[in-house]
This record gives structure tokens, C-alpha cells and sequence, in this order.
């Protein structure tokens, strides 16, 4: 008993594990496959607007989570100031990327009728 | 030492090191976010003609940027383990040829848009090499911890121009298309200046991980897939995009946030920077890809 089951441990030692991307890959063709017939049956573009104010609430979420954590870490890191670069420059490209990602939040709200 | 003229002349390793210089691995996802885009922009599948212009036009483009990108960083090149070995560090095509050929193909690149798609489309594919050799390359690389946040601006325009090759404007969706590449950069790139943070140091790049360290960067790897993560949702909010995006996006951005955290939480037994780098390639491929079908189906 003990042998058999060392044996298919030896055994399973020498499988190759299958890698994160490779099953991210093969979970994705899978859900292609169910959301593609789904996707044909609505007829294209998430037309609910409750579904959309969901994932809007969502992507809100996420963005304000991880931008204020963003903004509360990187506050006042900069490299050693060279020719080009100011501490005005420096807290412009921390907050430019944020302000933009919002910016997209209200316009996606607003074509939600 | 090696002359302009003889740099020119014709030898066995010239093609050769003519593409090196375009990059063109790392062209092929930036050609995927271009058609892909042009599936969504069409709401189905464009015109074979137009993918074609597209593709070739975006890789005369991309190929020009990378290669007046290289014309500039030749210092630095030289001094990374990485890149020591470009045709133009080892002296086998000369700078000035070089920087010829990469204004040469970005000529041809916006002609091709041009005449085989939209105007729109070539002043597009112009801005993102203009903002690769002149904000991110020339500016911000050398000067700031946040250049391949900002700089990434550039690799986030082969969307907008796919976009306006089909409608020959840039609308709602297309901006969309934009942000999400536009913030996938910083964990893409961080990672992989993790994985090469000794490159970067030797070369005098204030890339994160060399002025702020390891920690740090893995926490920000983590805190801007979070942020990515939000944006790819907002093309489901918009109207953009179906069911077979959202799922996609959802299944992906899962993983991502996992190798993400596996990254910040270190594990000695593997290395998770280059999981998240590699993962991260896939993962924009993937989100491209599902995005397209979406349009098709």
C-alpha cells in the first residue's frame, strides 16, 4: 500500500504543473466559448443599465481603493531632482493618471441612461 | 572602428540588424491592441484591407519609434547587460543610418495610414512616436520615477489609431480602449525593472525599484493592478463592450491581482516578478482578444 502510493507520488513528481498563465488561458477559452453563445443570444454590448451601474460601482470602487493608496504611498517620492524634472512636474505625474481614470468614471456614469 | 559607409554597405547581417532595431516582438502586442480595437470600433469584423494597411502602417510606425528610441539611448544602452548587443551599440549600423531609417519608416508609416485608412488614424500613430521619442524617451526616462507611468501614454495610442482607422474619429470607447492599456504599463513595466533593476541602476535610470526598492515597487505593482483592474471594467459600463468581455476581464484581472499579491508577499521559491511580467503579456493579449470576439459575435 505504502509503495503504491510512493509510487504515484514519484509519479505526480514528474507531471509538469500546469503554470498560472497557462490556466488562465485554458479557463478563458472555456468562458469564450459560454459567453460567446450568451453574448450573441443579447445581441452585443451589456444593454441593462442595473448591470451597468453595477460594474460601474465596482470599477468606481477600484479605482478610488487603489488610487487614494497610491496617492497616500507615493506622496513626495521622487527621484533626485535632475535638468527637467520639478517637485511641481513630480506631484503633476502622480496625479495626472488618477484624475484621468476618475474623469472616465463620471463620463462612463453619464451614458448610463 | 566602423564607418558610416561601411555600416551601409551591404553585408550578410544587415536585414537582421535592420529588424532588431524595429523591436518587433514587442510590436506584436501593440499590433494586437491596434486590430482588435478596429473589431470594436466596427462592431464586427473590419474589412481585410484595413487590417492589413493597419498592421503594416502600425509596425512601420512602432518600428520607427523603436528604432529613434534606440538612436538616442545608445549610452545607455551600451552599459545594460540587456541591450549591449544592439546593432547600434556593437557599431554595426551607424547612428546617423540609424536615425535615418526610424524617420524613414515613421514617413512610411503615416503615407500607408494615410492613403490605406484614415488621416485621423496616421496623425494618431505620429502622436504616439512623438510621444515615445520626445516625452518618454528624450523627457522622462531619464528624469523621473514616474516615466513609464506618464511615457506609457505612448504605448497606450496603438487603440486610438486602430479605432479611428475604422470611423476616422476618436470617440468614448476608444479612450476607454486608451486607459486600459495606459494603466496595464506600470505593473507590466515595474515588474519586469524588478527582474532588471541592476541594469537600470548601472545605467543611471531612475526606474522605481532603483530609487525606491523592491518593497515599494511591489506594493505599486499591486496598488496600480488594482486601478487597472477598475478601468478594464469601464467599457462594460459604457456600452462598449458584452458579456464575453466582461467575463474575460473579470477572469484575468483575478489572476493578475493574485500574481500581484504573491509578488508583494515574496516567495523565495519562485520568482513572481517574472510571473507578473509574463502573466502581464498574456493577460493584455487575452483582454484584446476578448474584446474582439465580443464585437464579432
Amino acid at each position: 500500500m505504502q509503495a503504491a502510493s510512493d509510487r504515484e507520488v514519484t509519479i505526480l513528481a514528474h507531471v509538469p504543473r500546469p503554470s498560472v498563465p497557462s490556466l488562465a488561458a485554458a479557463g478563458l477559452a472555456a468562458l469564450l466559448i459560454t459567453a460567446g453563445s450568451a453574448n450573441a443570444t443579447a445581441g452585443g454590448a451589456v444593454s441593462s443599465s442595473g448591470v451597468r451601474w453595477t460594474v460601474l460601482v465596482i470599477a468606481a470602487v477600484l479605482i478610488a481603493a487603489g488610487g487614494l493608496a497610491i496617492v497616500k504611498s507615493m506622496w513626495g517620492m521622487r527621484a533626485p531632482l535632475k535638468r527637467g524634472a520639478t517637485e511641481t512636474t513630480e506631484t503633476l505625474w502622480l496625479l495626472l493618471p488618477l484624475v484621468l481614470a476618475v474623469a472616465l468614471v463620471i463620463f462612463a456614469a453619464q451614458g448610463i441612461s | 572602428m566602423t564607418t558610416a559607409a561601411d555600416a551601409t554597405a551591404p553585408q550578410p547581417g544587415l536585414l537582421r540588424d535592420l529588424i532588431t532595431l524595429t523591436k518587433p516582438r514587442i510590436i506584436s502586442l501593440l499590433l494586437v491592441t491596434t486590430v482588435c480595437a478596429m473589431f470594436a470600433a466596427e462592431r464586427g469584423v473590419p474589412s481585410g484591407w484595413l487590417i492589413l494597411w493597419a498592421v503594416i502602417g502600425g509596425y512601420l510606425s512602432a518600428g520607427g519609434a523603436n528604432t529613434i528610441n534606440q538612436f538616442v539611448d545608445r549610452d545607455i544602452d551600451a552599459v545594460m547587460g540587456r541591450t549591449d548587443r544592439r546593432p547600434i551599440v556593437m557599431g554595426r549600423i551607424s547612428a546617423g543610418w540609424a536615425l535615418a531609417f526610424g524617420l524613414t519608416l515613421v514617413a512610411a508609416s503615416v503615407l500607408v495610414f494615410g492613403f490605406g485608412t484614415t488621416w485621423v488614424a496616421a496623425g494618431l500613430s505620429l502622436l504616439g512616436v512623438a510621444l515615445y521619442v520626445f516625452l518618454y524617451t528624450l523627457w522622462l526616462k531619464r528624469t523621473t520615477i514616474h516615466n513609464i507611468v506618464i511615457g506609457g501614454a505612448a504605448g497606450a495610442v496603438p487603440p486610438l489609431v486602430g479605432w479611428a482607422a475604422i470611423t476616422g474619429d476618436i470617440s468614448f470607447g476608444a479612450v476607454l480602449l486608451f486607459a486600459i492599456v495606459f494603466f496595464w504599463t506600470p505593473p507590466h513595466f515595474w515588474a519586469l525593472a524588478l527582474m532588471l533593476k541592476r541594469d537600470y541602476s548601472e545605467a543611471g535610470v531612475p526606474m522605481l525599484p532603483v530609487v525606491y526598492g523592491e518593497s515599494a515597487t511591489r506594493l505599486q505593482v499591486l496598488l496600480w493592478t488594482v486601478v487597472m483592474a477598475g478601468v478594464t471594467l469601464l467599457p462594460v459600463a459604457a456600452g462598449v463592450a458584452g458579456l464575453v468581455y466582461l467575463i474575460s476581464a473579470v477572469v484575468l484581472n483575478v489572476v493578475f491581482l493574485y500574481a500581484a499579491w504573491r509578488l508583494l508577499q515574496g516567495d523565495a521559491r519562485r520568482d513572481w516578478a517574472a510571473v507578473t511580467f509574463h502573466f502581464s503579456l498574456i493577460y493584455l493579449t487575452l483582454l484584446f482578444i476578448a474584446l474582439a470576439v465580443d464585437a464579432a459575435v
